[in-house]
């Protein structure tokens, strides 16, 4: 890591140089600000810069420079105020500086150890960020390789599978009288297990989607299109379940598209799939701001969650009903609550058996 | 086709005999084989391109995206209609898909009839009307 000196009148840089390099610190001088602009994008640990060589210009190409760098950089600039009285114009820079970066102001005449310490300082909080951007670079790699393994070993287990649902489907079909009725019983499980298996290595593959860290930043999307997806994908269930469905203002929230629709469909799909069979389906939907994000909820007057389990049925493979019952993987909240960490959100429910649930959920607005 | 799995391959057979399509299927088990296939063709005035393609995402060493992009950028195929098939639900793979090109997306079902509901797909996609006119 290196610190960049910028004090082109007189032998500051050299002075500081020495001093720098006296504890091992490696240094460049630059000759100008310009010099200083060129050098900043090759690499910085830090840099000291005399008060008189930031003119307006110089301070505009800063902070452009500052401006375009990654969300974990912050590099520490160190400036050395002008000897004398503090004028006007010196006390406004310093409220600019403030404003575009991490810039410390030293006064002159500057004694060695005050150097040294704010340099010491700024190294080590440069340090830290690249510790940071290492960790990130980390982690998108992790995440990276598990969507890779899931995609491949989904993809390579599920082709068996349907070899195993396809051929015992057409011996039943074509080869059933061949057999009496507990032949073509075998033959039917082996066909729904082998169904069940591949709904899961999807979902699987879904969850494992769930989490992957493609980018940091996001497009702001209206609430309202991922939703209106998800409820065209069970067009069908709800028609069958003659579900009413009331639906609040959606909000403009920064996430995946996909991602929240996802979200909406598992819940929306959990809701005609757990209904009360003596009442009318109902499900509202709304959206209300809290501090820093919006909490979403979807409710429902259907058989409700005990509360034992409230916080269980967010476990991956978990259901609370055999599969006869209500069909399933289990992973539909799972991946919900993998989608809202993802977005550093939370899901919860509050529910009553037998008296419907209303699930939450949090985006960072 | 452009399929390393025997059960698709005889799914597809099927489905051509349901719905009654006059073709010959021709099968390529790697991406590498229809590539050479493309390039052979681009050299060749004299073969004829095939008329309809089903590609499978998932194939050993070269990719299904590979071979789309490869056909579309061949001289005299690029605009045989190209049926992409795979195991995979993710909304990225249909739009990198439909981005390269392709015709259709069809998700290779579990079941029979739905797996055979491809040879729809494939008459619609085989009318002469979508058939692209020889340069």
């Amino acid at each position: 890591m290196r610190v960049i000196i910028l004090a082109p009148i007189g032998r500051d840089a050299r002075l500081l140089a020495g001093t720098l390099a006296a504890m091992k610190i490696e240094t460049t001088i630059a000759p100008d600000s310009k010099a200083l602009l060129d050098m900043l994008p090759e690499g910085v640990g830090s840099a000291i810069i005399a008060e008189e060589a930031l003119t307006t210009e110089s301070i505009q190409a800063l902070a452009g420079w500052l401006e375009s760098q990654p969300p974990w950089s912050d590099t520490p600039f160190i400036v050395l105020t002008s000897s004398g009285r503090p004028t006007r114009e010196s006390h406004h820079r310093a409220q600019e500086l403030q404003g575009i970066g991490n810039f410390t102001l030293i006064e002159r005449p500057v004694r060695p150890e005050t150097v040294l310490s704010s340099v010491r300082a700024a190294l080590q909080a440069r340090m830290r960020q690249y510790e940071i951007r290492s960790r990130q670079e980390a982690l998108l790699q992790a995440n990276a390789d598990l969507e890779q393994f899931a995609h491949s070993a989904s993809h390579d287990l599920r082709e068996p599978l349907r070899s195993i649902g396809i051929y015992s489907e057409l011996l039943s079909r074509n080869y059933g009288v061949l057999l009496d009725e507990r032949g073509i019983e075998f033959l039917g499980f082996i066909q729904s297990a082998a169904k069940r298996m591949d709904a899961l290595l999807s979902d699987l593959l879904s969850y494992a989607h769930a989490s992957s860290f493609a980018e940091e930043t996001f497009e702001p999307v209206q609430a309202i299109r991922p939703l209106e997806a998800a409820l065209n994908n069970l067009a069908g269930a709800i028609q069958e379940s003659d579900a009413q469905i009331t639906i609040g203002e959606m909000p403009v929230v920064r996430m995946h598209e996909s991602h929240l629709s996802q979200i909406f469909q598992n819940l929306i799909g959990n809701a005609i799939k757990y209904r009360n069979e003596d009442a009318r389906l109902c499900i509202q939907l709304s959206a209300r701001k809290a501090e820093g994000h919006w909490i979403f909820s979807i409710a429902d007057n259907g058989i409700g969650v005990p509360p034992a389990y409230k916080e269980a049925i967010f476990g991956i493979f978990k259901r609370l009903h055999t599969s006869g019952k209500y069909s399933g993987t289990g992973m539909g909240l799972a991946i919900c609550q993998r989608i809202v960490e993802r977005y550093r959100g939370r899901i919860w429910v509050e529910s009553e058996p037998g008296q419907g649930s209303k699930f939450f959920f949090t985006i960072p607005a | 086709m452009v399929e390393d799995n025997p059960t698709d391959v005889f799914l597809i057979r099927e489905a051509i005999v349901a719905y009654g399509l006059d073709v010959e299927l021709e099968v390529f088990e790697d991406g590498e084989e229809a590539i050479s296939l493309i390039a052979r063709m681009d050299a060749n005035e004299g073969e004829l391109c095939p008329n309809l393609m089903l590609l499978d995402l998932n194939l050993p060493r070269t990719d299904g995206f590979e071979v789309l992009e490869h056909l579309r950028r061949s001289k005299r195929c690029a605009r045989i209609p190209v049926i992409v098939m795979t195991s995979s639900a993710a909304r990225s793979d249909r739009d990198k898909s439909m981005s390269l090109g392709a015709d259709a997306y069809f998700q290779k079902q579990i079941e029979y009839d739905a797996f055979l509901k491809i040879g729809g797909i494939m008459k619609g996609l085989l009318k002469p009307e979508t058939q692209p006119v020889p340069v």
